[in-house]
């Protein structure tokens, strides 16, 4: 039961701040020798030292502020980047629900854009067209399935989008800030769909600003600040771990 | 993924990129046909009209070079910025990236094979033939000439990432290497202290080898042959760039 499916081991996470290069050739020749040496240096450092588990079947919310370095966290999970030191252990699919229906295209209808964004989550064709019926059951969309994707609403790409990867069936499941999209219903229903994804098994990795949700989905929580992990385990005593340190940062501005 | 799965997505890719391509136009896949000839008519109107090249039969002269090229140019420069334009599947997805990069090229090649039978029809026209060593010749053609521009592609959008400006200068390059190809004008009369710029062109023998398949029914096998070790060659080298740099891409779009 309690074995690790995700194991970050000493994991440091920096990004080097490209921005010269990537802003131009001109400025990136003519400074050349400063340019160097500069981007050597200037390592904007996210996430350092980090060690911990996730386990099979729970499922794990990361908070903290913004720009504490979550969807990085994700991202070094899905592998779509590396970690600058330190080693990442990943058992079984991935899913990344990274920001929903990446690859979708407003000209083609919800039909066509299942098949192609499912492909691209990893499912073979025989297995889409299997699933097909009930990617647009869940999906709730009905007749709109043959318009083409620019003349649905945000909540209905939403929708399309939590519907497609829950059905790719992953091992993990990683899940950022989706939930808060979506009517009340449409809500309710994706977290019975987390919740029946992890009675059979399934790990999930949440990642959200919503503590209700967090409190009401997950098994366990990390707090990340500064760079570190600040508390991990218990979801009520992290979540109210780190809602006291914003009151506090909140507080402190206001003085 | 596995290879089946690969390829399986590939192709829905492609299919994608061309439906995208004609979806809300009326006359749809015709387009395709259209902007070819629209080059052609120009060109022809310029040299056979304006210069009065002498050339026999001008038009069909032109168009077996010209739409090679297109399928070359126009690949080249979308995949130039494709890792930029698909950015949310980079960074987003475990979506292998090259698949990108192959659709792409695939979405021209279709595209190249549909302005086929317009040089069928300009042949017809002036009194000739296609002949039987196309179904060999067309092919075997596609192979180097897909390796070059996939060579090419895998550097310059690597690198594109990096330096952004590369997609404008591709641009201009490719307008350069236009003009250093055998295509406005045959390969045989180019004077001797310019053959050397004509024939460092990867495009050359390519182009060469699809104007004596179309023109003469010929099919000459020591120019695909170096088109073929031009392809492997820009193949590899552009893997190799890209194998070295594709794991910062999700971190630098």
């Amino acid at each position: 039961m309690t074995e690790a499916v995700i194991a970050f081991e000493n994991v440091s996470k920096y990004y080097l701040l490209y921005h010269q290069i990537v802003g131009g050739v001109k400025s990136f020749l003519f400074h050349m020798p400063r340019v160097l040496k500069e981007m050597r240096d200037s390592k904007l450092w996210v996430l350092k030292d980090l060690s911990f588990e996730v386990y099979r079947g729970e499922a794990f919310a990361i908070i903290g502020r913004n720009g504490v370095g979550k969807s990085t966290l994700l991202q070094l999970m899905a592998s779509v980047i590396k970690c600058s030191a330190g080693r990442i252990t990943v058992k079984g699919t991935v899913a990344p629900l990274l920001g929903l229906g990446s690859g979708f295209h407003p000209d083609l209808t919800g039909r066509e854009n299942i098949i192609i964004n499912a492909m691209i989550l990893g499912m073979t064709k025989r297995e889409v067209l299997r699933k097909f019926d009930s990617i647009v059951e869940f999906s709730e969309l009905g007749e709109f399935i043959d318009q083409p994707l620019r003349i649905y609403s945000s909540g209905m790409l939403a929708r399309l989008g939590f519907s497609v990867v829950t059905h790719t069936e992953p091992d993990i499941l990683l899940v950022d800030e989706v939930l808060a999209v979506g009517d009340q219903k449409f809500r309710g229903k994706c977290k019975d769909r987390i919740s029946e994804f992890s009675r059979k098994g399934g790990t999930i990795i949440i990642v959200s600003h919503d503590m209700g949700t967090v409190k009401s989905i997950c098994d366990r929580a990390m707090w990340i600040e500064n760079h570190h992990i600040s508390e991990i385990g218990d979801v009520d005593s992290a979540v109210s771990g780190y809602m006291t340190a914003c009151r506090n940062t909140k507080a402190d501005n206001n003085e | 993924m596995n290879l089946r799965q690969n390829l399986e997505l590939l192709f829905e890719l492609t299919k994608k990129e061309i439906k995208i391509r004609y979806k809300n136009a009326f006359l749809g896949i015709l387009w395709s046909l259209a902007n070819p000839l629209a080059f052609a008519l120009v060109y022809y109107f310029v040299f056979k009209l304006i210069m009065r090249s002498r050339i026999e039969n001008f038009s069909l002269f032109l168009i077996t070079g010209l739409f090679p090229w297109q399928w070359f140019a126009n690949s080249l420069i979308l995949s130039t910025s494709i890792f930029i334009s698909n950015k949310s599947l980079i960074k987003k997805t475990m979506l292998p990236k090259t698949v990108l990069l192959l659709a792409s090229i695939m979405n021209g090649g279709v595209h190249f094979l549909l302005s086929v039978p317009v040089v069928v029809l300009f042949l017809l026209l002036a009194g000739k033939s296609p002949s039987l060593i196309w179904l060999v010749g067309l092919p075997a053609m596609l192979i180097p000439q897909f390796l070059i521009i996939l060579g090419l592609s895998w550097l310059f959008s690597s690198i594109n990432v990096f330096f952004r400006d590369l997609q404008h200068l591709v641009g201009v390059l490719i307008q350069i290497a236009f003009w250093l190809t055998p295509i406005v004008y045959p390969h045989t009369g180019i004077p001797k202290s310019f053959k050397i710029f004509v024939f460092l062109n990867p495009m050359t023998p390519v182009i060469i080898s699809y104007r004596q398949l179309f023109l003469e029914g010929r099919f000459d096998i020591r120019y695909w042959c170096i088109s073929l070790i031009t392809g492997l060659l820009l193949s590899a080298a552009g893997y190799s760039v890209y194998r070295k740099l594709n794991w910062k891409f999700a971190e630098l779009l």
